[in-house]
């Protein structure tokens, strides 16, 4: 997702979930937590900071996945208000810690949802969660597979307490103004760990008739139930954790790390075969990918179902915070360390575009089916190189459709890489950082935004203006194939470089797991079982 | 389609697997004295004041002959009944030579009927009661032009696919189901398989419409169809029951008044495209000869349009015999005629001794694109095309973006045959490469995946329509003759494309647009009006 539209697109009065001070006139009351850190290691302690208005408050502890299990909880725990900074969300909370848990030595690796519950004054519920992954003591012991949690691109849409990289300051619903720091403690808007199956997704799934207006169901549905307008951007309730439910029931293990401990600890995937990303990894720091890019050169496979690989973030403040500025001229530190300006990763100050890691590029996609962008797809990539070991057993042909609505893998915001063809088949031009031995599987249209039909009258939540002003924001900085451009693609690809790079290119290929699509989910096994194999014999 | 059959004792292009179901012979007479009727007349259209000369076998004491001009609102516009039987005997090599029965009936067309396809139906009552019909027709002409738009009825490929006596340019001629030959020469004086022109409206196309599972066995719809019911197996492959009819009936019922012309007309009047604004082709014009394209050419050159909403443009014919005979030998190396004047070879216009690619004339080429939907050629398409150049007048108010699909299932205009040129893609968009007749200022409007025939994947154990093998075959009997960019060639596009050259050609280059407008899809009606409307002259 781009930055800052110019015309309507913030629906009026309808402001991030914030802390009140006391229980509402109505006697109605709330209680928020979060943890110290996003990942723990076993025998290490959770502090739990928390703020209620409650008089009393419950908290549990889920182990998340298949069969969800309950590990920890406490009740009748009593609630305390606590002021909270109108800036919370880049300056954290500060509330203090209200009680520790210790990881238990027998606790999996795995995501923990801590659900804090209170009782209104009409005897209804009230709840919120948060979360931690608890890491595993002994890395590839139980399993070949690392899930990394997409914790910075939780981080860059979590609007809890006014706003996040995206929107939230000032008051103006047509000059959407974000925050470039984004804290760590503070609470997860609701929506992004916890929602009901049926919530909607960003991939539109219906086929507007002619002279439709752009919608985004996701965000009504948030509307009109109270939750997140973000919910379904980013976290585990939306990416991560179907894929986990999925692969528990097809016989998976994975042990959980978080974008987080990439960036705090070079050795984070060690002892892994595979390391699996899922969703909207959006954002990276230089250290995370170094992590990666070091893991794959000693031999370490990955197996990316995700997109939209784009923005260079920083963590500051021991990691508690998360700086994205979009444009070197507004990172305060850009000047001194060019190549560490958050902004886009192929900006020719940092120039590592995503592809040298990933094999494919957030800036080559980006939406389909989302609003006014492609939206009548097919929903689905059109397969090329059906006999691609990836597609083994999947019996697919050239020209064949994979993931078509209505399951719709290829939506939302999928990522590629400069392209031609030749003879019916696509290959990268190389002129982006397309890693040498790139082999383009299918492929999908996209555009980089939605263009505007409607003279600004009609929300659009990804107007092509806000790409453009991003390249022009850029400069001289900006790579010439960026310029002017609106077109881009979605891709399935993969590549080699010590170990193998398997690229889903799209946020969306979890729908194909939770929909049971037979071809998505056979894909799904070859690159696991390969990828994943001691002796990995190339995807 | 690609050839099937060999006319040669060499067998050159017999594929080695099975297709033909055995005991599915197609329609002749019985000669055992059961009761049945056809008939034929002697041209393919005529102008009013002309005389129409039906020859007729009737094996009952009385037959009826009922004229209809057919359209929105069929008319019968002829009719005798109690006329007396007649027997003859037929050759064996009718399909070939023609029948030579008498004439039964003789008719001057008046000269107040308008131009139109008219059918000709024959009927006997069978000695249970129940009746005995089939069909045959005649194109009346305009004496001159009284609407901007011409429809030129692919009569060649009615005759390439009219196995009615045994045998078609595909197959008849052998009794080894696993060696399909082909007759080299069809008769223009001799009945038309059922189907090809009445059948009921649920027809299967060619076209499949269900999306295989993992594992499946490719089906053949419309020959399953015809098997159980009595109709030829080709009679979806070409005729104006499957393609100009539709489409007749949709333009008369918005409007549009249409003259009618033959293709046989091209080729034996240069002129006879001459003051009108716009020819219209439609459905399956996969057969051409010299001077056919030379009318076109001609027109075109001085202005006049073309809209082709049609596909699959690959083999040179020649007409013999005063017209009554169509020659198509499929190779230079077979054809009789081809060492004198070699342009003039039977085979693909790609053939490097034809030297004038199908391209060059209506902008896009069979060779360049085929299959899609097909048995299994692209099995799980979307159907549809992608839209790229969205910007087109073409589109005007169809509100269509880049990356949209148009006319995918459940309608399906992008399937079955499907014609294109080689390209390459830049930035997202489609360009021609220009090596193989691609003119000049041609513009991919929209493309879909296509394959130049099924690969095998089932060992040879499964009846393959179109097997990859065949067309391969055909290629290697080429030889040198074999132009360089369809060497190896298997994958490319269906493509619809426009150019400029004197007038304007739009090629939409898909035998199934005609489903478009049949299951009244707004996008495809829309496209259709636009390209009516402006090569008509009318916007």
């Amino acid at each position: 997702m781009s930055i800052k539209a110019e015309s309507a697109w913030a629906p009026r009065g309808w402001p991030a979930e914030r802390a009140s001070a006391a229980p509402g006139p109505d006697g109605r009351v709330e209680a928020y937590c979060y943890t110290d850190r996003f990942s723990y290691a076993p025998g290490e302690r959770v502090d739990l900071h928390v703020h209620a208005t409650a008089a009393t408050y419950d908290v549990a502890v889920i182990r998340d996945g298949l069969q969800p299990e309950r590990v920890w909880a406490r009740s009748g725990l009593p609630g305390a208000a606590h002021p909270t900074p109108e800036n919370a969300y880049a300056v954290g909370c500060g509330w203090p810690v209200a009680l520790s848990i210790e990881i238990g030595a027998d606790w999996h690796s795995g995501f923990y949802l801590v659900v804090i519950g209170a009782e209104q004054p009409d005897g209804e519920r009230w709840e919120r969660e948060h979360f931690f992954v608890v890491r595993s003591a002994a890395p590839g012991r139980d399993t070949p597979y690392a899930l990394v949690v997409t914790t910075s691109t939780l981080l860059a849409y979590n609007d809890w307490g006014g706003a996040n990289h995206y929107r939230g300051i000032g008051d103006d619903p047509r000059e959407e103004i974000s925050t470039p720091l984004s804290h760590l403690h503070r609470p997860i808007s609701r929506g992004h760990l916890r929602k009901p199956a049926g919530a909607p997704r960003e991939g539109n799934r219906d086929n507007p008739p002619i002279g439709f207006t752009p919608r985004y169901p996701a965000y009504e549905w948030a509307r009109l139930h109270g939750y997140g307008r973000h919910h379904a951007d980013a976290g585990w309730a939306t990416y991560e954790r179907p894929f986990v439910v999925w692969g528990e029931q097809h016989g998976y293990s994975f042990d959980l790390l978080t974008q987080h401990d990439l960036d705090e600890r070079p050795d984070a995937l060690d002892g892994y075969r595979c390391a699996v990303i899922v969703g909207h990894d959006e954002y990276w720091s230089w250290k995370m990918r170094d992590t990666l890019d070091a893991f794959v050169d000693g031999g370490g496979n990955v197996a990316r179902f995700a997109g939209n690989y784009e923005w260079q973030v920083r963590l500051e403040e021991g990691g508690t915070r998360q700086a994205c500025y979009r444009l070197p001229k507004l990172d305060p530190v850009a000047a001194e360390t060019p190549h560490l300006a958050t902004t886009l990763w192929e900006a020719k100050c940092v120039d590592r575009p995503g592809a040298t890691t990933m094999g494919l590029n957030g800036s080559g996609g980006i939406y389909n089916r989302y609003g006014a962008a492609t939206p009548r797809s097919s929903g689905g990539f059109t397969v090329y190189r059906h006999d691609h070991g990836a597609f083994e057993g999947a019996d697919l042909f050239y020209g064949d459709v994979l993931g078509a609505l209505p399951v719709g893998l290829a939506a939302f915001e999928v990522d590629s890489v400069e392209f031609t063809f030749h003879r019916g088949m696509p290959y990268p031009t190389y002129e982006d950082g397309a890693p040498e031995n790139l082999e383009i599987l299918a492929l999908c249209p996209a555009v980089l935004g939605e263009v505007d039909r409607w003279g600004g009258s009609a929300p659009l939540g990804a107007n092509m203006e806000e790409f453009t002003a991003t390249i022009a924001g850029l400069g001289d900085d900006a790579p010439e194939r960026l310029v002017d451009r609106v077109t881009g693609a979605g891709m399935i690809a993969c590549f080699q470089r010590g170990g193998t790079v398997f690229n889903g290119g799209t946020t969306e290929w979890v729908v194909g797991l939770t929909m049971a699509d037979p071809f998505t989910e056979r894909i799904t096994h070859n690159v696991l079982r390969r990828l994943g194999a001691h002796e990995d014999a190339g995807a | 389609m690609s050839p099937l059959g060999s006319p040669s004792e060499a067998g050159a292009l017999a594929p080695e697997i099975a297709w033909s179901p055995p005991g599915w012979p197609a329609e002749r007479p019985s000669g055992g004295g059961a009761v049945e009727a056809w008939c034929y007349t002697d041209r393919f259209s005529y102008a009013p004041g002309e005389q129409v000369q039906v020859h007729v076998l009737a094996t009952a004491p009385t037959y009826d002959l009922i004229v209809t001009r057919d359209g929105a609102e069929p008319e019968v516009v002829w009719e005798r009944s109690g006329l007396a039987g007649v027997d003859a005997p037929t050759p064996a090599e009718a399909y070939a030579a023609g029948c030579g029965w008498p004439v039964g009936v003789s008719f001057e067309i008046p000269s107040d009927w308008p131009s139109g396809f008219h059918l000709l139906t024959i009927a006997v009552d069978l000695p249970d009661g129940s009746r005995w019909e089939r069909e045959h027709f005649f194109v009346v002409l305009a004496p001159a032009p009284a609407s901007p738009f011409v429809l030129v009825h692919a009569t060649s490929t009615l005759l390439a696919y009219n196995d009615w006596g045994g045998a078609n340019h595909y197959r008849g001629l052998s009794d080894d189901p696993r060696v399909d030959v082909g007759s080299p020469l069809s008769a223009v004086r001799r009945p038309i398989a059922r189907g090809m022109l009445r059948k009921p409206a649920s027809a299967p196309r060619e076209a499949n419409r269900f999306t295989p599972p993992i594992g499946f066995t490719p089906t053949y719809p419309p020959y399953e169809w015809a098997r159980l019911h009595g109709y030829g197996r080709h009679h979806a492959d070409a005729g104006w029951a499957t393609y100009e009819g539709p489409f007749t009936r949709w333009a008369q019922q918005h409007g549009y008044a249409v003259d009618h012309l033959t293709q046989h007309d091209l080729h034996e009047r240069p002129d006879a495209l001459d003051g009108y604004a716009c020819a219209l082709f439609v459905g399956h014009d996969e057969y051409w000869s010299w001077e056919m394209r030379d009318a076109v050419d001609r027109f075109v050159d001085g202005g006049g349009n073309v809209a082709r909403f049609g596909g699959n443009f690959i083999w040179q014919v020649r007409l013999e015999d005063d017209g009554a005979t169509q020659a198509c030998y499929r190779l230079p190396s077979l054809d009789p005629a081809a060492a004198e004047t070699p342009r003039l070879a039977t085979t693909i216009w790609d053939a490097r001794s034809v030297g004038r690619p199908g391209a060059a004339t209506l902008g896009l080429s069979g060779t360049a694109g085929c299959y899609n939907r097909y048995g299994a050629a692209a099995p799980r398409s979307s159907g549809g095309y992608t839209v790229y150049r969205p910007g087109h007048w073409l589109f005007a108010g169809t509100d269509l973006r880049y990356g949209d699909q148009l006319g995918a299932l459940p309608v399906g205009i992008a399937t079955f045959e499907l014609d294109g040129v080689e390209f390459t893609f830049r930035k997202g968009l489609p360009y021609p490469t220009h090596e193989d007749g691609a003119p000049e200022g041609l513009e991919i409007l929209a493309m879909c995946p296509a394959t130049a025939g099924e690969r095998d994947t089932w060992a040879g154990t499964v009846p393959l329509s179109a097997n990859v093998k065949e067309l391969d075959e055909l290629y290697e009997g080429l030889g040198d003759d074999l132009p360089d960019y369809l060497r190896d060639h298997e994958y490319g596009a269906g493509m619809l494309a426009c150019f400029e050259r004197g007038g304007t050609v739009v090629n939409t280059g898909a035998t199934e647009w005609v489903v478009g407008l049949i299951e009244r899809d707004p996008f495809v009606e829309r496209i259709t009006h636009n390209v009516l409307r402006r090569l008509g002259g009318l916007a």
